[in-house]
C-alpha cells in the first residue's frame, strides 16, 4: 500500500507524532470532502497496525505507556518510571486485566483532578457556581411552586410541564449541593510531592 | 477514635497495609503488593497502590530511598511507625470488642 504512505510530508509527520489527533481531524475533515478519504483513513490504519511490533515485550510497552497517560506530567515526573516497572511486572506476572486498567484510569483521573492547579479551578469553579443551581434554579422555585407563584421570571422547572417540575428542582438542588461538596472537599486535598 | 492514618480517606485501608509491610523493613512497588497479598490475602492495585504511597510520603509517613534501575524503595518513617502503631492499637480494640460481642451473641441466641 505505496500510495497509502505516498501523502505529503507534513501530514506523515502529524500522523507519526500524534496519530490520534491525525486520525480525529481526517474523520471529522476529510469525510466531509470525499468517501475516497475514509477508505484512505482506513488503508492507513490497517498500514499502521501492520507496522507495530507485535511482540509480547513492544505489546507490553505500548500498554503501560497508555495507562501512565492517565496520569498528569507532574505525577509521571515523580511516580511514573517507578510506577511502569510496577505494571510491567504486574501485566508479567498476572497479565493485568481489565480490572488493572480500570484502577489505573480512575486513580490517574483522580490524581489529575488533585493537581494543585486544577484543583483550584475546578474548587473555584464549583464554589463559585454551586448557588446558581442551588438557589435560583432550586430552592427559589421550589418556594414559588409551593406557594402556587404565577411568574416564571428564569427558573428553568417553572417552564417544564407540571410532571417534571419537582424531578428537575430536586435535581438542581442536588447539583447545587454536589458541587458545594466537591468544591469544599477538593479545596482541602493533598499536593503530590515534588522533591525526588 | 480517630487517627492519622483515618485522615487520608479513601486510602487509608491500603495504607495501613502498606505501612504494616514497610515495618518489615524497605521495599518496592511490586515487592509491597507481594508481601501485603501474602500477609493479608489483599490484592493492592498499581493504582491504589501509589495513589496510597503519594499521600503516605506527602504526609511524611514513608520516605523514598534510592533504587537500583527503575524500582524505588520505600521506607517507614518515625512517624509513620507511631500513626501504624496508633491505627493498629485501635483496629485492635474494634477487633476485640466486636469478636467478643459476637460470641456473647452467639451464646445467648
Amino acid at each position: 500500500m505505496k500510495w497509502v504512505r505516498a501523502t505529503p510530508r507534513f501530514l506523515a509527520q502529524v500522523a507519526e507524532r500524534r496519530p490520534w489527533v491525525f486520525a480525529a481531524a481526517s474523520i471529522v475533515f476529510w469525510t466531509l470532502l470525499s468517501p475516497l478519504a475514509l477508505v484512505w483513513l482506513v488503508l492507513w490504519l490497517i498500514d499502521r497496525y501492520r507496522a507495530l511490533d507485535k511482540s509480547p515485550e513492544a505489546t507490553r510497552d505500548r500498554r503501560v505507556t497508555r495507562l501512565l497517560r492517565w496520569y498528569p506530567a507532574a505525577w509521571r515526573t515523580r511516580y511514573g518510571s517507578e510506577m511502569a516497572a510496577l505494571l510491567h511486572d504486574t501485566i508479567a506476572e498476572r497479565g493485568g486485566g481489565p480490572q488493572m486498567s480500570l484502577n489505573v484510569a480512575k486513580e490517574g483521573l483522580a490524581a489529575r483532578l488533585t493537581m494543585p492547579a486544577r484543583r483550584d479551578a475546578l474548587a473555584g469553579t464549583c464554589l463559585g457556581l454551586c448557588w446558581l443551581p442551588l438557589l435560583p434554579q432550586g430552592l427559589v422555585p421550589a418556594v414559588m411552586k409551593l406557594t402556587e407563584t404565577p411568574t416564571r421570571s428564569w427558573f428553568l422547572a417553572l417552564y417544564l410541564p407540571d410532571p417534571y417540575q419537582w424531578p428537575v428542582i430536586a435535581a438542581m438542588l442536588a447539583l447545587g449541593l454536589a458541587m458545594l461538596g466537591a468544591g469544599r472537599r477538593l479545596a482541602g486535598v493533598h499536593v503530590i510531592p515534588t522533591r525526588g | 477514635m480517630s487517627t492519622e492514618l483515618g485522615g487520608l480517606g479513601r486510602f487509608a485501608g491500603p495504607a495501613t497495609l502498606i505501612l504494616s509491610s514497610l515495618a518489615q523493613g524497605p521495599k518496592h512497588g511490586y515487592a509491597i503488593t507481594k508481601d501485603v497479598e501474602a500477609f493479608a490475602g489483599v490484592r493492592l492495585q498499581p493504582g491504589t497502590l501509589y495513589g496510597a504511597l503519594s499521600r503516605l510520603e506527602h504526609d511524611g509517613l514513608i520516605e523514598g530511598l534510592e533504587g537500583e534501575g527503575r524500582r524505588r524503595p520505600y521506607d517507614i518513617t518515625p512517624r509513620g511507625a507511631r500513626a501504624l502503631e496508633a491505627q493498629l492499637t485501635v483496629q485492635r480494640r474494634v477487633s476485640e470488642v466486636g469478636l467478643r460481642r459476637l460470641s456473647t451473641g452467639l451464646a445467648t441466641s
